[in-house]
Formats: C-alpha cells, sequence, structure tokens
C-alpha cells in the first residue's frame, strides 16, 4: 500500500482506532501484524511467505546466540543468519546484475554461457527489513540488546508498517522496548503525528510529484542538448525531487507511528543546508547511513564495535580513522556497497564512489579550511557542498553510467555556459525551491529560539493555523497516487 | 500566557480550526465555474474552443470512436494542428472553425482532424502512425509551429497509442522511435492518478474509492477542476513577476527542436514510404507590425529547417504565415490576468479559419 493514497488514510484511521480501542498488551502486538500484513499484502501477498521465514529464522538464531557462550558456536549461528538474509537479497535484488555481468565478461574471452534466469519481481522494501533483520541479530551478537522472546513481538517490529517499504532503517534497540511498553495515549503526541503526516503529504503530492514531469523531460533529452547550467539545474531539480519524496514518505512514516504512541527516529534535517559532505550524511537518510557506519565501515576499519545500537547517530566519516591501517580501503568499499545498496546498477556504484571521493576530499581540504573563521568555512562550504553534492545525484538519476558521464562532460566545455536548452519554467521552479528550503531552515531555526522572542509566542497560533489550512487544502487537491515514492525500488 | 499557548488544547483546537477553514476554502473554491484546462485556448473569456463532433476528433483517449465511421473504400485526408484548429477569438454563437470550412469544401472525401493544444509532432508522428496502419490515408495536411517546436513528450493518451505499435515498423526502428518508446516504456502500470499503483490490488481498492467520493462528496469531485486553477495562479503570477507578455521572445530550446524535427523527418519517410501526400505548412502567425513573439534569426532557421526536410522529401511546402490578414486575428485575455486583451498571435476570429480552410481546400483539390 502506498501511503500517498485514500486507502491508506481509511486502513490508518481503522488501525489507530482498533489499536486504542484494544486492551494494552499482546492484542496490539497481533493487531500491529495484522495490519501490517495487510499493508504489504495489498501490493503481493505472496511475499508475506518470504518475510515470514526470514524473521522466524532470525528469531530462532538470536535466541540460539543468546544461550550459547561457546564463540565458535556463535559465530557459526551469526554467519547462518547474515548468508540467510543475504542470500534472499542476492537472489531477488543482485542476481541479474551478477549473471548480465558475469556474462559480459564471459563473452569478452569467448564464452557464452546461456543462462536463463526466471522472472524476479523485488518485494518491496526488502533492502530495509533485510537490514533491520541483520542489525537485529548483529546487536544480540555483539550483547548490546538481549534476544526477543516474543516472536509476536520481533515480527511487529519487522513488519511495522509505517517503516516496512522505505524505512527509515530501525534498530530492534529502539523500537521493540516501544513495542513492548503499554502505550498511553497522548494527545499532544497524536496531534503532532497528524502534523507530520500532513506535512509528509504535503513535501509527495504537491512537491515531488509536480517536480518529476520536469525531471524525467530533462535526463530524457540527449545530452549534447543540455548545456552546462541544464546539466546544475536538472541535478537540483533531482536532488529536490528525491528529498521531497523520500523525506515526505519518512514524515508520514514518523507521523503514522506516533499516533499510536511509537517514536521512530528521525531521518532527515535540512539535508541541503549541509556545508560538509559529512554534514550531509548527518543530515540526509540518518537512519541508513548510521546502520552503515556501524555494520559496515567500522568493522571494515577494523576498529572496535560500539557498545550501543543507536539508529539517530549519523555516520561519521572520520570516525576511528586514525585507529585504522586501511581509513581510505573501508571508506571506499563501504561507499561501494552503500550505493549498491540502492540498486543492482553501475549506477549507483558510481553515486557511492562519488561521495567518497567528496568526503576524501572533503578530509584533506579541511585541514587547510581550519585557518578560516569559522562563518566563512560554514557559507563558503555550503557553496561548494551544494552543487557538489546535487552533481552527485546525476548518476543516481541517469539510466546509465554512459549517460551520467556525457552529462558530466557537458560541464567542462567553457562554452556551454553560455546557452540553456531547458523550458524557462525548470530554471524559475529550481531557483524558487532553492529559496523555499533556505527560508523554511531560517524558520525553523527561528521557531527553535523563539523562547528568546515571547512576542512571537503570540503570533505563533494564527501562522499555525494559517500553515495547517494551506497543507490540509493542497493535500487535499493534490492527494493521488500518481507515483510511486523512489525508494520503494531500493 | 506561554503555557496557556503551549497547551495541548490549542494543539487540538489549531488543527480543528485549521480543518473548519479548509472545508470553507474547498466548498467555496469548487463552486467556480468549471474551465477545461486541458485546453489552454479556452482560458478567458476571449477566445472559444469550437469542435465539429463528427469529424473533429476532440479527445484521442477516444480515437476509436473518431475513425470507426470512416467510410474504407473513400480516401481519408488527416488534418494534425494545435488549438490554432480549435480555437475562435472573439466567438459569436454559430461560428465555426477551419475544419468545418475544409470539410464543407471537400464533400466527398473523409476529413478527420486531431487537434491538441501546443501538439508537438513527436505526438503527430506517433497519432500519424497509429492512423496509417489502420485508415485508408490519402493526404496529411500538417501545420509546423515554431511554438509547438518547444514543447516535448507525449501526452499520456497518446503514449498510450505506442502500446499497439508494430514492433518491426519503419517507426518502431527509427531513432525517433525508439527514443519515444523507450521515454513510455511504463505504460504497462497504471494510468492518470493511479499511475503508482501499478496493477495492484490497491488500484481496484482506490479506484472504487475514489468513484464513491467523486459521487458523493462535491469537493472531491472538483479536485481536477481545483489543481487546474492552482496551475492557472501559478502561470499568471509567474508572467507577472517576470513581466512575460505575448510578444515577450520565445527561445528555441535546441534538444526539444531537434527531437521536434527528427519527427517531421520520419513523418515524411514513413509518408514516402506508404505514398501518402503530405501538406506540409508553416501556420499563420499574426504579424503584429513586425514584432514576432520570436526571435527572427532563429524564426527563419526554423522555416529554412522545414524547406530544406521537405525538399529532401520531394513533399509540398507552404509559407502560410502570412495568410490572415491582421483584422482576422482576435484577441486574448491577459497573460497576468491583470489587464486588459492582449494580441493573439496564435488564435483567429471565424473568418480567419474560413480563410484557412479554403487556402488548403484550394491546395488538396489539386
Amino acid at each position: 500500500m502506498i501511503f500517498n493514497s485514500l486507502a491508506y488514510i481509511l486502513f490508518l484511521i481503522i488501525f489507530v482506532a482498533s489499536y486504542w480501542l484494544l486492551p494494552k498488551g499482546i492484542s496490539r502486538l497481533l493487531l500491529i501484524l495484522v495490519f501490517s500484513s495487510i499493508f504489504y499484502g495489498f501490493w503481493r501477498p505472496e511475499f508475506l511467505l518470504i518475510m515470514a521465514l526470514s524473521t522466524s529464522l532470525d528469531y530462532f538464531i538470536a535466541l540460539r546466540i543468546e544461550k550459547t557462550s561457546n564463540p565458535k558456536s556463535r559465530n557459526i549461528l551469526l554467519g547462518i543468519s547474515l548468508a540467510g538474509n543475504l542470500s534472499v537479497l542476492l537472489y531477488f535484488k543482485y542476481l541479474y546484475f551478477l549473471i548480465d555481468n558475469s556474462t559480459y565478461v564471459l563473452s569478452i574471452f569467448g564464452f557464452h554461457p546461456d543462462i536463463r534466469l526466471p522472472i524476479i519481481i523485488l518485494p518491496l522494501g526488502i533492502s530495509f527489513y533485510t537490514f533491520e533483520a541483520i542489525s537485529y541479530v548483529v546487536d544480540v551478537y555483539r550483547k548490546i540488546i538481549p534476544a526477543e522472546k516474543n516472536i509476536a513481538r520481533y515480527a511487529s517490529f519487522i513488519l511495522f508498517f509505517p517503516k516496512l517499504i522505505a524505512g527509515p532503517v530501525l534498530r530492534a534497540g529502539e523500537m521493540l522496548p516501544q513495542l513492548s511498553s503499554k502505550n498511553i495515549f497522548y494527545s499532544n503526541q497524536f496531534i503532532s503525528g497528524i502534523e507530520r503526516i500532513l506535512f509528509g503529504l504535503f513535501l509527495k503530492t504537491v512537491l515531488a510529484d509536480n517536480i518529476a514531469p520536469l525531471v524525467d523531460a530533462g535526463f530524457s533529452q540527449h545530452p549534447n542538448s543540455l548545456s552546462a547550467i541544464d546539466v546544475f539545474v536538472l541535478a537540483y531539480l533531482f536532488g529536490f525531487q528525491i528529498y521531497f519524496d523520500f523525506a515526505g514518505y519518512s514524515n508520514i512514516a514518523i507521523g503514522s507511528a506516533r499516533l499510536i504512541g511509537v517514536h521512530i527516529p528521525e531521518n532527515f534535517n535540512f539535508p541541503y543546508v549541509a556545508s560538509s559532505p559529512r554534514e550531509f550524511w548527518k543530515r540526509w537518510h540518518i537512519s541508513l547511513s548510521s546502520w552503515i557506519k556501524d555494520y559496515v565501515y567500522i568493522p571494515l576499519l577494523g576498529a572496535k564495535s560500539p557498545k550501543t545500537s543507536n539508529g539517530a547517530a549519523a555516520i561519521d566519516s572520520e570516525f576511528d580513522v586514525k585507529q585504522s591501517h586501511r581509513p581510505y580501503l573501508a571508506l571506499y568499499l563501504t561507499w561501494s556497497i552503500m550505493g549498491l545498496w540502492h540498486g543492482s546498477s553501475w549506477t549507483f556504484l558510481v553515486w557511492g564512489i562519488f561521495h567518497a571521493l567528496l568526503i576524501t576530499a572533503y578530509r584533506m581540504a579541511s585541514k587547510i579550511s581550519y585557518a578560516f573563521p569559522m562563518f566563512v568555512r560554514i557559507y563558503f562550504g555550503w557553496l561548494i557542498t551544494m552543487p557538489l553534492i546535487m552533481l552527485a545525484w546525476i548518476p543516481f538519476r541517469a539510466e546509465s553510467v554512459a549517460y551520467a558521464f556525457k552529462l558530466y562532460g557537458q560541464l567542462f566545455n567553457f562554452r556551454n555556459y553560455f546557452w540553456m536548452g531547458l523550458r524557462e519554467n525548470a530554471y524559475i521552479i529550481a531557483f524558487d525551491l532553492l529559496m523555499a528550503i533556505l527560508v523554511s531552515y531560517f524558520l525553523h531555526e527561528l521557531k527553535l529560539k523563539r523562547g528568546r522572542f515571547p512576542n512571537l509566542l503570540l503570533i505563533e497560533s494564527p501562522i499555525k493555523i494559517l500553515i495547517y489550512t494551506i497543507t490540509i487544502v493542497m493535500d487535499f487537491i493534490f492527494l493521488r497516487p500518481i507515483s510511486q515514492f523512489i525508494y520503494f525500488q531500493f | 500566557m506561554k503555557q496557556l499557548f503551549n497547551c495541548k488544547v490549542v494543539g487540538a483546537a489549531n488543527l480543528l480550526l485549521a480543518a473548519i477553514f479548509s472545508i470553507i476554502i474547498l466548498h467555496v473554491a469548487s463552486k467556480e465555474p468549471a474551465l477545461d484546462f486541458e485546453d489552454a485556448s479556452t482560458f478567458g473569456a476571449q477566445t472559444t474552443t469550437v469542435y465539429e463532433d463528427s469529424i473533429h476528433c476532440k479527445d484521442v483517449r477516444d480515437i476509436e470512436a473518431c475513425v470507426v465511421n470512416i467510410k474504407p473504400d473513400k480516401d481519408t485526408f488527416i488534418w494534425f494542428g494545435n488549438s490554432q484548429l480549435h480555437a475562435i477569438n472573439q466567438y459569436k454563437g454559430g461560428e465555426k472553425n477551419s475544419t468545418y470550412y475544409l470539410a464543407k469544401l471537400l464533400p466527398f472525401n473523409n476529413l478527420r482532424t486531431f487537434s491538441q493544444p501546443n501538439g508537438n509532432l513527436q505526438e503527430h508522428l506517433v497519432l500519424f502512425e497509429y492512423l496509417q496502419s489502420r485508415v485508408n490515408v490519402k493526404t496529411l495536411i500538417l501545420p509546423v509551429v515554431f511554438d509547438d517546436m518547444r514543447e516535448a513528450g507525449l501526452r499520456s493518451e497518446i503514449a498510450a497509442l505506442l502500446k499497439s505499435t508494430n514492433q518491426n515498423s519503419l517507426f518502431s526502428e527509427s531513432e525517433i522511435g525508439q527514443h519515444l518508446i523507450s521515454n513510455n516504456k511504463n505504460l504497462n502500470g497504471g494510468e492518470g492518478d493511479l499511475a503508482g499503483l501499478d496493477g495492484s490490488f490497491q488500484e481496484r481498492v482506490e479506484a472504487k474509492l475514489n468513484k464513491y467520493l467523486t459521487e458523493k462528496i462535491a469537493i472531491w469531485s472538483a479536485r481536477p477542476q481545483l489543481r487546474g486553477e492552482i496551475y492557472d495562479a501559478m502561470y499568471k503570477i509567474r508572467n507577472l513577476v517576470f513581466n512575460v507578455k505575448p510578444t515577450s521572445k520565445r527561445k528555441k530550446i535546441i534538444g526539444r527542436y531537434n527531437l521536434n524535427l527528427k519527427a517531421l523527418e520520419q513523418i515524411l519517410i514513413e509518408a514516402n514510404e506508404y505514398k501518402i501526400r503530405v501538406v506540409l505548412y508553416i501556420a499563420p502567425i499574426k504579424n503584429n507590425n513586425g514584432e514576432m513573439p520570436y526571435i527572427q534569426n532563429e524564426y527563419m532557421d526554423f522555416k529554412r529547417d522545414v524547406l530544406e526536410l521537405s525538399k529532401k522529401y520531394k513533399t509540398e511546402y507552404y509559407d502560410f504565415e502570412n495568410l490572415i490578414p491582421d483584422e482576422e486575428w482576435g484577441l486574448k485575455d491577459s497573460t497576468t490576468g491583470l489587464n486588459a486583451s492582449e494580441v493573439d498571435f496564435m488564435h483567429f476570429k471565424s473568418n480567419g479559419h474560413q480563410r484557412l480552410a479554403k487556402k488548403i481546400a484550394s491546395i488538396v483539390k489539386d
């Protein structure tokens, strides 16, 4: 089921009402399980079976790991769980990619194997729930959390519908206690949940879905028909589209969970105001970057595992670098995995490597930058970081690596900065959106400091009513499942 | 005071008040008279869309209905175009457009006109590919408009025609054909407002819920209209802010221009192959004392490109740029919604339609 639909709104109303009407305890857990299954089943019910199998496997293995003190047995059990989860991911997500590329390489050496694969449909959300399952078993293995004894609770965590299809990637340590607790209805929490849903729908249906045609039209043009300015504008437009799309989804997920008193950590925090690549990854898809840090980057660095498991702690690309003998190998491997996690295509790998290069450049530049005052570092850093981050989106959106590089090629011809090849509206909209993001960031900062301006409190209510009204009206007018969320394909 | 504003009651009251205001706004907005936003030429009171039901295919979604009564033994005349073919400025009751007049002048022939607002040559190519495989097309009357060379892509109802394209056709094997097919390959999923549901069980549920709400709640059924009004308001605000006027220069957009030119070439290639006569003409445009909404050099290059293609494929070429005299052009509503009527470079009055039809009839009758 997709969030930007009437069916979801109706579904959510029935779920939330039933949740609060039911007595606290197991019945609420079962309700979450049933509704999450319905939510997923609206797309393809047969894939529920795969989820049930992998969930059961991880549940029992985690229990065994906890009971076993023999390190060798614990390692074997962890290996079984990782192999199980990763092989499911490998089959559904990467098999075509691996076979295609293997046959291509073999063909260079004169071998032409005739490999026929069945039609494989990628189960929605597989990358998200697989990572959650892995983190759960690893956390139990690392003795950060105890194994969950109640299978209904564990299954509710894995299947919890608000985050099932496109995250945030949650940690068992932060979710299981919430599913264990006897949640109490708090009206302010409930109102904040509605607020987040309205805001998320606005980002998706009003902004992302209306930018999409501009982006699609731009990326369907021949690279030679796009100037350097057009390449920047397209990169910005797609950067805005994917941000509004994914942040919209995350807001609806956070809001939906909040309606039943469950707190999902924030996944975005104004990523496009970042003044360095490192800061960007503290603000963008926070749950994934922290997951990658804890379960990929730190082990690859050879550093000590963290003692806590916290999805809200963002990736710190300089973490323990000094302890490691292979910081750059770890960095590039991590970003390759990060890229390929998004999809089985070379374009995503290029996107990952692009970010690794940005971080490398940042590490080198930061040594010099400390000679400058803070405000210079922030504003100058933003002026450099923002366009580079946006340009990194090009392979992410491009149909092929060749197309992405052709677009990049347009940037290196000086003459391409003196003409424009898109409709005038594209430039206007890109500029307007950039301004809107900056203004909303400054308003957000102002809101955080409103205690210093007592007069602001007097107008807070009318402003809120105005913003709510605009959001409700626009959501009502634009609500339609005209497109899926971009992150559904990952 | 601070406690008062932070209390839960205020939070809930804010949301409730906003919901009430929203309902009032939506209710008031939905009472506005409905406009056809699909047809940009109907904006305002000055320009009116007129279709000749039996010969003028208004809605490509119902293309089968448009071609079903074409007599198979008769040679068929197809006329493609943009809103110039169906919009009449300063319309007076009972006036007719050029399709009507041309049909009158060609009484023994089957004429079908397909006109879409801002219809581009890529769309004309897809329509042509569809029609030539189903109907005995004898003559294609094809206007070429510089404005429409700035357009790209296929509207969904025309893109849907690609589903029935023969994979081994000249079209499918051409560069532009492959470009159009690859850029519209997601056609097997859901369409329109439910496109994101991609044939899932939710699509059926969603369609039923939508149908129910459309029938029962007036403001829900007014949503497409309200979306159109929002886009229209944004368009007018843009024009106001950037001082966009009818005389503002529309620059050539190189990528789109080249694609449309390729589409035109493909139409001419296929027409030659299938022995279809093409009457290619540069569409009339108002000569506003020599002030055009285009950059002169770009416009002259455009005409030269079209002429060269017509020579290359031995197609009849006519320049109707100055065909319609000044007094037969009309006025359109203000671009910003604030000013008085403005000069319209694209649409003429009914007598202009008559003149265009006569001219075309004199050519195709030869």
